[in-house]
């Protein structure tokens, strides 16, 4: 990745204020995503990944503050934003999807006044090119009559869709970053392996850069360039996702593979199983 | 003989809630299945195949259209009020969402304590030891049962709900995506210390999940339920690999690969994994 990258973050801290005190959550994190790259952060519950994610935004909740540290969104550095320009880049500069999506969504709202509401508030306002720009995302995520969709409320539709439309709305904004976290971990193994294609498809399709925020070493063989690891808020190992699998460094690294190839051992025992994940 | 014996199972509901029109929608058809003193038995499923609502028929939460369900080989539904008292002892549940399973204003000790206390008659300080020696098989301190619910993180949590299910030493756990939410390290941990359990204590597992991977870990037969119906079954883990339903195929297609694609053979042979893991 020779240009600028879509998201560079470099000796990011974060902590928790506790009266005086500052309890440190993150601890010096860097790391770049380019375009068109997909980087891996992964860790265990609690490392600081989400909360690395949320700071990336501006959007940490009351009582964590950055503390120090630096982070450009294509070239621009957020602190250096004025709190409008900041509401633009959220959503155009860079999207977000969360884990569980139907806490993501108005319940009372239809998905077409999902994408109003969204569109409208970059400046993209007049209605028929709202409409027309939604079912473009809506198709491409995979709803072949998208017309249906824009009617629905989100309880009418299963987790594996909110999360495509949520990934639909992204879309529409044709954000060049996309910060996905643990996008996957609530869907059925189907819904996963179809969202996951689907990311792959705006990396390849859009150039998209996708920080893709994971505890399953799974999806990070399915779709990662590169890897980050995190440990109690500090990056511990960073590699090529090939380096990371074959000659991990770092022992929490190695206890992450272990436990993550732990789960395929019966794989190779089975023959006929083999067989049929050869398919794949 | 059969621990827990569902017979034929149907069920429906009614779609819509209150205001909605009156069509019943069938979520279990004529589902069979049986459960083995010391057996693991993995139900694998999408989401919506009716796994949950099986999982409380099998529970006797939940009454059946028809069919019946045996828990060593008596009908639960038949029982009376003290023998039903005494299946439930032997009968117990983890479920995925921990925090929705525990009173949030009881500490993980009483959470632990309550069965305990509901069965057996014990001085407080027999309860307290009781209590400590649960919490630490589990892996937790004897110092967490002070905490309250909100003070663990979702895998401390599950594994209070684990200690409270091991309490009374039942014949059959079902776990219902018990470890679906948790992190890879926690996974594995919770499913060793299943494992240990099965191992030490003869329990029987009805192991409910969407993820295969985790089920041929722990299972040594498999079901696999697609819209309500038993689709595939393998009485050994080995055969799992004959059940040819495209829904198992499709499943088994989806699950996601041990190592990145620049490692895989041409074959996409996950079978070569770092000398170190082997």
């Amino acid at each position: 990745m020779t240009c600028t990258p879509v998201l560079t973050v470099k000796d990011l801290h974060i902590a928790l204020e506790k009266g005086e005190a500052l309890d440190p959550l993150v601890k010096g994190v860097s790391f770049a995503v380019g375009k068109g790259e997909v980087l891996g952060l992964i860790g265990q519950s609690g490392c600081g990944k989400s909360i690395t994610c949320l700071s990336l935004l501006n959007l940490l909740p009351a009582g964590l503050r950055r503390t120090r540290g630096e982070v450009w969104l294509n070239g621009t550095s957020i602190s250096q934003l004025t709190a409008a320009d900041l509401r633009s880049h959220r959503g155009r500069g860079a999207a977000m999807i969360l884990q569980n999506p139907m806490s993501c969504f108005d319940p009372i709202a239809t998905i077409r006044s999902h994408f109003i509401e969204t569109l409208s508030s970059h400046g993209l306002g007049d209605s028929d090119r709202v409409m027309r720009q939604a079912e473009e995302s809506l198709t491409e995520v995979g709803f072949p009559n998208p017309h249906e969709i824009l009617g629905l409320y989100p309880f009418q539709m299963s987790g594996g869709m909110l999360q495509r439309v949520m990934i639909a709305l992204a879309l529409s904004l044709r954000a060049p970053l996309l910060i996905a976290d643990e996008p996957t971990t609530d869907l059925d193994v189907m819904s996963q392996a179809r969202v996951l294609d689907l990311l792959r498809t705006l990396r390849d399709r859009h150039e998209m850069g996708i920080l893709l925020v994971t505890h399953d070493l799974g999806v990070v063989a399915r779709l990662a360039d590169a890897v980050a690891v995190m440990e109690e808020g500090e990056i511990v190992e960073t590699g090529s996702v090939t380096q990371i699998f074959s000659e991990p460094l770092h022992p929490f690294t190695k206890m992450l593979l272990k436990a993550h190839f732990g789960l395929y051992g019966v794989f190779a025992d089975i023959p006929d199983l083999r067989e049929g994940a050869r398919q794949r | 003989m059969n621990l827990l014996e569902l017979r034929a199972i149907d069920k429906s509901y009614r779609r819509g809630g209150w205001f909605g029109n009156r069509d019943r929608v069938q979520v279990l058809k004529k589902v069979s299945l049986t459960l083995g003193e010391g057996a693991c038995l993995g139900l694998l499923g999408r989401s919506g195949s009716g796994k949950s609502t099986l999982s409380r028929i099998a529970l006797g939460l939940e009454p059946t259209d028809s069919g019946q369900v045996l828990f060593q080989g008596r009908e639960l539904a038949g029982l009376g009020r003290r023998e039903s008292a005494l299946a439930r002892r032997d009968l117990q549940v983890v479920f995925q969402n921990s925090l929705g399973s525990v009173n949030p204003r009881m500490t993980a000790g009483q959470v632990v304590a309550e069965p305990i206390r509901n069965f057996e008659s014990v001085t407080p300080s027999g309860l307290r030891s009781w209590v400590s020696r649960l919490l630490e098989m589990v892996g937790l301190k004897a110092s967490d049962a002070e905490k309250l619910p909100h003070q663990f993180s979702g895998g401390q949590l599950q594994r209070v709900c684990i200690a409270r299910a091991i309490a009374l030493k039942p014949k059959v756990i079902i776990l219902d995506e018990a470890v679906s939410s948790l992190d890879m390290i926690v996974q594995t941990r919770i499913l060793d210390l299943l494992a240990g359990l099965r191992h030490e204590l003869g329990t029987s597992y009805l192991f409910i999940s969407h993820d295969i991977r985790v089920i041929l870990r722990m299972a040594d037969s498999l079901a696999v339920l697609h819209e309500g119906e038993i689709v595939g079954y393998a009485e050994s883990i080995e055969r799992v690999g004959a059940i040819k339903h495209p829904v198992f195929t499709a499943l088994m297609k989806a699950v996601l690969p041990a190592l990145p694609s620049g490692m895989r053979d041409r074959n996409g042979d996950c079978t070569d994994l770092p000398p170190c893991f082997v």
